[in-house]
């Protein structure tokens, strides 16, 4: 029905954003005019690096959460006896905010990059770790047989099983996680850095520089809305299975 | 071509299936036939070389069965379709595994889609098909490796009557076509009779009780026979019996 709907829902928000800006007339908001001129002017001077940082932390984190969640959940799914050591200690922490071992992690790791890092890197690892375990288990042991029977060794086995079966709740569990992290890397950035997207907005707001502070506020949402954009890329490449499945459902 | 001689196999401490002798020629057909959870899916899988025996041994063509036998196809209960790859690249899984060449491939497989008559459901995705039309796809994966031996674990058990029928002369044909052989488990009298030379009957408790042969085996038309009915009839007082001895 509606083709872009991307571009569609920007406007709206825009619309919402212009209406507010009209009514509610404090310096707080400021008009989106006025904030997207900002935001293109800031890109030139240094927002840029300060979303580098950021865009920085975020991916390495997510490739350490990868590599490590990704091995560790498969290793788990397939071997119940290690899973029943080590999943009840998991679920345990699992819930904890993780953000509050920030301070720990502050003396530990240093106040610098790496700190923030690991912290990110939890919250992802926590969320992936366990919904791979889970996607893993869910497979019937038809599809073990029915593979096995046809003489697969296991680097085949893991690229037309394993791979294919856990990927799209993979990219699920990375959605809910990446949300959680940039917040939660708004707000470690905050500590002992000058640069990094959190910083940049939390210091325009302490200088009452509002249209430099949305600025920052418009990048961090992009930031947030191309790492989506990006999943969803891969899931329409490589889980069409799924949309399709979900296309059987009754509600649409 | 199979030789099971006094077979018993475990899960853990529980036997599933024991003292089974069964001997199948080349070109035979048979049919497995009991309750459920009697143990006819264990004995299917450790034929296909999956489950290891506790006791006893299984040769193929005089040699023992270890893994996998390259010439052998198994059908599994729910088809063991992959639902993230489309009709085409499931049937074609069993080739790539063993590295045939994309030409090769192109062809075989085109050509059994063809005869399976699902050529046009090529792109489709597994949750996208019928019951009868994942059972074609699911025969045509088995037939592009061309085995000489067919296991099939109850694979008609979820498709209405009309279907069913239809697929199972579809069988018999491809049957007479290749040279196969089948070894097939089933829950349904008919089926065992209308697919199998050799009727084996399992007791609940995990045995063969009884072997039937069946001189009307081949003929198509064999459900609008009285022998048919009154064979199906003697199967089911065996199965009966079972139940009011033990
Ligand atoms: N993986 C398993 N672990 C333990 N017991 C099993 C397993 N698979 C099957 N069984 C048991 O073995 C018996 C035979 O199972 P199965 O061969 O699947 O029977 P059928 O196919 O005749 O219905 C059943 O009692 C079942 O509960
Ligand atoms: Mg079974």
């Amino acid at each position: 029905m509606i083709k872009n709907k991307t571009l569609y829902s920007s406007i709206i928000v825009i619309i919402i954003w212009y209406l507010l800006y009209l009514f509610i007339d404090i310096k707080v908001i400021p008009s989106p005019i006025e904030t997207i001129t900002e935001f293109f002017e800031l890109l030139k001077a240094d927002l840029l690096k300060h979303l580098a940082y950021s865009i920085f932390r975020i991916f390495l984190a997510l490739i350490i959460s990868l590599t490590l969640g990704i091995s560790l959940g498969i290793f788990l799914g397939l071997n119940r006896k290690y899973d029943e050591i080590i999943s009840p200690i998991i679920y345990l922490l699992y819930p904890i905010p993780k953000i509050s071992f920030l301070p720990v992690l502050m003396v530990i790791f240093g106040l610098g990059n790496l700190s923030k890092i690991i912290l990110i890197t939890l919250i992802i690892l926590f969320q992936i770790l366990v919904t791979t375990k889970d996607s893993i288990k869910e497979l019937k042991k038809e599809h073990f047989y029915s593979i096995n029977s046809m003489g697969a060794n296991n680097i085949q086995i893991y690229k037309h099983l394993i791979i294919p079966a856990i990927l799209p709740k993979l990219l699920t569990a990375l959605r809910i996680s990446i949300a959680t992290s940039i917040a939660v890397l708004f707000f470690a950035e905050n500590f002992a850095t000058t640069y990094g997207i959190g910083y940049f907005i939390m210091d325009s707001w302490i200088r009452v520089n509002y249209p430099q502070m949305f600025s920052g506020i418009l990048a961090i949402s992009l930031l947030g809305l191309f790492i989506y954009k990006s999943i969803d890329l891969i899931e329409n490449k490589y889980c069409k299975w799924i949309t399709l499945e979900k296309n059987n459902r009754y509600f649409t | 071509m199979i030789n099971v001689d006094n077979l018993k196999i475990k899960y853990n401490d529980y036997t599933a299936i024991k003292d089974i002798n069964l001997k199948l020629n080349k070109n035979e057909t048979c049919s497995i036939i009991g309750p459920s959870g009697c143990g006819k899916s264990t004995l299917l899988y450790s034929l296909a070389g999956i489950l290891k025996p506790s006791e006893g041994t299984i040769k193929i063509n005089n040699s023992y069965v270890k893994s996998n036998r390259k010439k052998t196809g198994l059908i599994l209960q729910n088809y063991g379709l992959f639902p993230w790859k489309t009709v085409w690249e499931n049937v074609i899984l069993g080739l790539k595994l063993r590295k045939v060449n994309k030409k090769e491939i192109e062809i075989k497989a085109t050509s059994i889609l063809k005869k399976l008559n699902i050529i046009r459901l090529r792109d489709k995705y597994p949750s996208q098909l019928s019951g009868g039309q994942s059972q074609r796809v699911a025969i045509a994966r088995t037939l592009t490796t061309e085995p000489d031996l067919l296991l099939m674990d109850e694979p008609f058990s979820s498709l209405d009557a009309l279907t069913r029928e239809d697929i199972q002369r579809f069988l018999l044909e491809i049957y007479n076509e290749n040279n196969l052989t089948i070894c097939l488990v089933t829950h349904n009298i008919e089926e065992a009779v209308f697919l199998g030379r050799k009727i084996y009957i399992m007791s609940y408790k995990g045995s063969i009780k009884k072997i039937i042969k069946n001189p009307h085996f081949g003929d198509l038309s064999l459900r609008q026979r009285k022998d048919f009915h009154s064979m199906c009839n003697d199967i089911r007082m065996i199965l009966k019996e079972g139940d009011t001895n033990d």
